[in-house]
């Protein structure tokens, strides 16, 4: 059961990943189709709701943690963040017309999106105060 | 594996982490490759074609790098690399690695090839289908890693 739940954790993550380089790619100046830039909207969705959901049912499941230590709620906090940052791009992209570069406060949002991403990742290695 | 992640000794998790951090990312770049392959597989002008090189070669092969280097340094921490027979997992994760590889560079090898022949001739190639398949078969092999990574068998 752990092991499910660690695995569609990851592939969550995984799905996060992979709208995170696309919008990057996008923000760094690739003009990429406007199709493949919508295509990968969902997969930040879905990852940003299966990282949230499989994680607390790994801190659930996994008698050593509880939802309420302070490293699943610091993780919460960054995925607020990703959550309220991640998802910027297309739409600035769409507005431009598939047109680099998009405006400067939607690339510092979505750079704000990546640190707390990171972090997150930072956040599940380390486990600060176990 | 609870017990294992309970007594992880602290110097593991920073090559944990970017092994994570690689693998991720590896992934990302390819699910971008394999859409823009299947992009420039319809419309195969030399625009879409320029994208899918610079998807490969400046996204998913740095990504597979700093997997495979930092695999490499995790194993060696955990001491992999001193045992005779390991586990299935461990051999799954070298496969993928290196069969993944070869997968990448022969996609970025059919992806230019495309590219070169649309800037000749403006005519779509056979590679570009080539590159496609080769990358969406490097997709499942990385989920297959990343499940093999996460349960663990044998």
């Amino acid at each position: 059961m752990t092991d499910a739940l660690l695995f569609f954790h990851l592939l969550s993550a995984a799905s996060l990943f992979a709208a995170l380089v696309c919008f990057s790619a996008v923000v760094l100046g690739a003009r990429l189709p406007l199709g493949v830039v919508r295509t990968l909207l969902p997969f930040w969705h879905v990852g940003l709701v299966g990282v949230f959901l499989f994680g607390l049912a790994l801190a659930i499941d996994i008698d050593d943690y509880d939802p309420w230590d302070v490293w699943v709620l610091i993780a919460i906090g960054l995925w607020l963040v990703a959550g309220a940052t991640g998802d910027k791009v297309p739409a600035a992209y769409k507005e431009n017309g598939g047109q680099v570069p998009i405006p400067q406060a939607v690339a510092r949002t979505h750079w704000i999106s990546v640190v707390a991403v990171l972090l997150l990742l930072a956040d599940m290695v380390w486990k600060p105060w176990v | 594996m609870t017990l294992l992640a309970a007594i992880r000794p602290d110097e593991w998790e920073l090559p944990l982490f970017i092994h994570v951090f690689g693998a991720l990312t590896l992934i990302g770049a390819v699910v971008l490759a394999t859409a823009m392959l299947f992009t420039a597989w319809r419309d195969a002008s030399a625009a879409n074609l320029r994208l899918v090189v610079r998807a490969l070669t400046l996204g998913v092969i740095p990504a597979w790098v700093v997997l495979r280097g930092s695999a490499e340094w995790i194993a060696d921490k955990e001491g992999w690399n001193d045992v005779d027979d390991p586990p299935d997992w461990i051999d799954l994760g070298y496969m993928a690695g290196d069969v993944g590889f070869l997968l990448i560079l022969l996609s970025t090898l059919f992806g230019w090839l495309a590219l070169r022949k649309a800037r000749a001739d403006g005519s779509p190639s056979a590679t570009v289908r080539a590159a496609a398949i080769l990358i969406a078969v490097l997709l499942v092999l990385n989920l297959v890693a990343l499940w093999a990574m996460t349960t663990k068998p044998g």
